[in-house]
């Protein structure tokens, strides 16, 4: 399984990348949502994309759009938001995401998204 | 402390100074949303990544502040004088905690509710209320915006009675910021983005102290290359190996220091708060323009020239920048201006603070510095006014009228001086009263390996570092008596007219060998400028330059204080560096004069039409002159080291791709001898305005002075003619050689028809 994280903090992808890769999953990263985008073009199909909400140059909600329009319907798609962004939850859900997580989390709040989305088990 | 932490101070740490830079910026545009998004999310990221580590007090103090700066993105609220002071100490005050928890892993017990109820109060402060205040910035910003900017929030418009000069037809303009208009989102994305960088994907963080260990490992691999290179001089098989050696020692050393270079931007960074600071307590209106901000330098000598580029700045804030009422008394913009410029210069980078200030008042120099005893008053009445200006870094001087707590508490220019020099660095003073000062600090590239000339003394070797070095003369022992003069025991040179102070090194080092050492043999002076002093030290033999890497020294030869450090050379011997300073110091070397030198930097071009040195030159079989100011080095290279862009050759010096200029064809007749050996050519490198370029000769003949008669220059290769020791010889014409890249042809320009 592939997973493309995209945050602007190092911290949020370093501690991402090594929750999921304890999971077996494999990890590519992007620091906006417009090197996110560049991931999605170039490699390997992803199963899954843990968006940030707020990124310089492209945030999350724009990347999220761009993702849904292209299609895409393979790769879920995961928001991480804080609770200043949680109002948006709703919107982005509109928009085609297929799950969120709030910061701060730890792996077994990961572990159960991940199991909502059918990823993993239960 | 784990990994995870430490990766959330770095990039907390990042976004604080990014914080920072921004706040400064958001002063001058309230308004930007771009920047108040992008503080915005500083503040953001550092909340959202303390909960994952449990760092409450942090989470609480950001997301305090984070719900102000929501409120100022979202237009809700205006950025005010009072809020950026908040948002300042917001700043300070994570800065605070994060370097507790750097320092203890833990956040301390440290109480922010009166910072928190700060920020809350901020908050609250109705818009209305603050409409005064805007009104004024918004008159300023429009000023400022008619300019530059033609980017004006229109909303502004309403209450600043001064706006409508401002033209409304800018189409960038965002809408309403008061009213916080979805609109003004995509008007942003064509603004540019102010002193934000995305964390890209490209770069690579790397712990410093492996950094070091490889800068280390490299130095040895350079000591080992030069002895190789020297062992296989008599081994010709093995010739192409160490050359093979050579270069990739080279490249690898030229790799690792890049990976420690740094931007200047990390070191200016600091100057837009601390001007903005000092502005307030000292009633000054400033201006700070920086240049240059991307010119990279080694990351230790970054540390090192941050105190004394502060002191800098706070000198010309504080003695440079008049009070706004005396400025326009003056008849100058009441608003002065600092300018922080960085740019190389071959192998060194120079940096820039100057200022349109009041200039510096040499006769109150030399009045402190009679007072404070630093120099008879007889001596300073024989002084120029540029060695006046240099009694500035004598320790112990200050011109500050009263001690101020910006500057001024005699540990001055002394200190920038001596910091400045401890790095192998210069610095320079221009001073034009009533016009501003210009302070220029000129750094190396590099610290640990630097280029030297082995000069030998009674058969050991010193590395003496070529920064200083100006010029070297040789003296034979049949003109020992007549060139070198006595004036009560202490020996002087005439050089070009000037007397020039000599030290016998072995003098130095020995108990000393009478009077009139080195009687019967060669001597080699170097001509050597430091602190400002010329000096000339005496050796009796020079070996080849070579890279040396500076090895720190033990404290016990560190004591002596004549030395910087050892060096390993090509032959395996040992060499102590020998600190120029320290010996002009020791041997109680004055202020020698600099008439000559400083009329030589000032003056160029009134020089080029009077007196003027000239190099001779000769190319196939004509002569030539060449401006000695614009030559920088005479070169004896190997064939193999030209190489050719299309038809142009080229050479690789000190990193910079030079044209070289090749009129006599001397190139391609040392290319058909077929001993390798003597495929050598002899270049000159001049200066041409900014750029370098070189020279083929035959041979380098002389330097001779002379006057240069522009009117006779009759070819279009030749800047003119000049009357060399009563020859007429024309002068090679620099700006004629062809810049790089080419895209076809050869030479145009060379040395033009010898008219004599």
């Amino acid at each position: 399984m592939r997973a493309l994280i995209v945050d602007d903090s190092r911290f949020v992808r370093d501690f991402l990348r090594g929750l999921l890769e304890e999971r077996g999953i494999e990890c590519e990263e992007a620091a906006d949502g417009q090197a996110g985008m560049h991931r999605v073009h170039e490699g390997a199909p992803f199963d899954l994309a843990l968006v940030d909400w707020n990124m310089p140059v492209m945030d999350g909600f724009q990347m999220l759009q761009k993702l849904r329009t292209e299609g895409h319907p393979e790769m879920k798609v995961m928001m991480v938001t804080t609770e200043a962004e949680n109002e948006f939850i709703t919107r982005a859900l509109d928009a085609g995401a297929d799950e969120y997580l709030m910061k701060p989390f730890d792996g077994e709040a990961l572990g159960e998204k991940l199991a909502m989305l059918g990823l993993v088990e239960a | 402390m784990d990994d995870l932490t430490r990766e959330f101070l770095i990039e907390s740490q990042e976004g604080l100074d990014r914080m920072e830079r921004c706040l400064t910026d958001l002063e001058e545009r309230p308004q930007d949303r771009e920047l108040l998004s992008d503080i915005f999310r500083s503040v953001h990221t550092i909340k959202g990544t303390t909960g994952f580590l449990g760092f409450k007090r942090l989470e609480k103090l950001a997301h305090t502040g984070e719900n102000l700066l929501g409120l100022l993105r979202d237009g809700k609220l205006v950025a005010t004088p009072p809020i950026i002071t908040g948002l300042l100490e917001l700043l300070d005050g994570l800065r605070a905690i994060l370097s507790i928890v750097e320092e203890t892993g833990g956040e301390g017990d440290g109480e922010d509710a009166a910072l928190i109820e700060q920020l809350k109060v901020l908050q609250e402060l109705p818009g209305e209320a603050e409409m005064a205040k805007p009104t004024v910035m918004a008159a300023e910003l429009a000023r400022q915006s008619s300019e530059v900017l033609p980017t004006v929030p229109e909303a502004t418009v309403a209450p600043a009675p001064a706006m409508p000069s401002v033209p409304a037809v800018v189409p960038t303009a965002p809408a309403a910021p008061l009213a916080a208009s979805p609109a003004s989102e995509t008007a942003e994305v064509q603004k540019p983005r102010a002193g934000a960088t995305a964390a890209s994907d490209s770069t690579l963080r790397v712990d410093v102290a492996l950094l070091n260990r490889m800068m280390n490992l490299v130095g040895e691999l350079v000591l080992t290359r030069n002895q190789i290179l020297q062992a296989t001089a008599q081994h010709e098989n093995l010739t192409l190996l160490s050359r093979r050696l050579d270069m990739v020692t080279a490249d690898l050393r030229e790799s690792v220091m890049k990976a420690r270079m740094q931007p200047v931007s990390n070191v200016f960074s600091k100057f837009p708060r601390i001007i903005r600071d000092l502005s307030q307590m000292l009633h000054r209106r400033v201006r700070l323009l920086m240049e240059g901000q991307e010119t990279e330098l080694d990351k230790s000598l970054l540390e090192a020239i941050k105190d004394p580029l502060t002191h800098a700045v706070r000198n010309s804030m504080d003695h440079g920048i008049e009070p706004p009422e005396v400025r326009q008394a003056a008849g100058k913009d009441p608003e002065g201006t600092l300018k922080l410029r960085a740019y190389q210069e071959s192998s060194h980078v120079i940096i820039e603070v100057s200022d349109d200030g009041a200039g510096i008042a040499v006769e109150k120099v030399q009045k402190k510095a009679i007072e404070r005893g630093l120099i008879t008053a007889e001596r300073a009445a024989q002084l120029s006014e540029r060695e006046l200006l240099q009694l500035i870094f004598l320790p112990g001087f200050s011109t500050a009228e009263a001690v101020t707590n910006v500057s001024g508490r005699g540990v001055g220019m002394d200190v920038v001086r001596t910091n400045v020099e401890k790095i192998g660095g210069k610095v320079e003073l221009d001073s034009k009263p009533g016009k501003g000062t210009t302070l220029r600090l000129r750094i190396p590239l590099t610290l640990a390996i630097v280029p030297a000339l082995i000069v030998k003394s009674h058969g050991q070797s010193f590395a003496l570092p070529q920064g200083a070095l100006s010029e070297l003369v040789h003296v034979p022992p049949e003109r020992y008596e007549q060139d070198i003069e006595w004036m009560e025991g202490a020996p002087l040179y005439r050089l070009r007219g000037n007397l020039l102070p000599l030290v016998f090194l072995e003098r130095m080092l020995l108990s000393g060998d009478g009077d009139k050492p080195g009687r019967d043999r060669d001597n080699f002076i170097a001509v050597l400028e430091v602190d400002g002093r010329r000096f000339g030290l005496v050796v009796d033999g020079l070996a080849d330059p070579e890279e040396i890497v500076v090895k720190p020294l033990s404290s016990v030869l560190k004591s002596i204080g004549l030395y910087t450090g050892a060096t390993v050379l090509g032959s395996g011997d040992l060499a102590l560096i020998l600190d120029p300073s320290s010996i002009a110091m020791r041997a109680g070397v004055q202020m020698s004069l600099q008439e000559e030198h400083g009329e030589m930097e000032q003056n160029s071009e009134m020089n080029a039409m009077r007196g003027a040195e000239y190099l001779v030159v000769e190319a196939a079989a004509r002569k030539a002159a060449v401006a000695l100011s614009d030559v920088l080095r005479i070169e004896r290279i190997p064939l193999s080291r030209v190489e050719y862009i299309g038809y142009r050759p080229v050479l690789n010096f000190e990193g910079q791709l030079l044209p070289v200029e090749d009129a006599g064809g001397i190139l391609r007749e040392a290319a058909e001898r077929t001993d390798v050996e003597e495929q050598q050519v002899t270049v000159v490198v001049c200066r041409d305005g900014n750029r370098h370029v070189g020279l083929a000769v035959h041979a380098v003949l002389d330097v001779a002075s002379g006057s240069q008669l522009m009117e006779a220059g009759t070819e279009r290769t030749a800047d003119g003619v000049t009357l060399l020791k009563e020859h007429v010889t024309s002068v090679v014409n620099l700006s004629g050689v062809e810049a790089l890249p080419v895209s076809a042809g050869y030479s145009t320009a060379g040395f033009a028809e010898d008219v004599q």
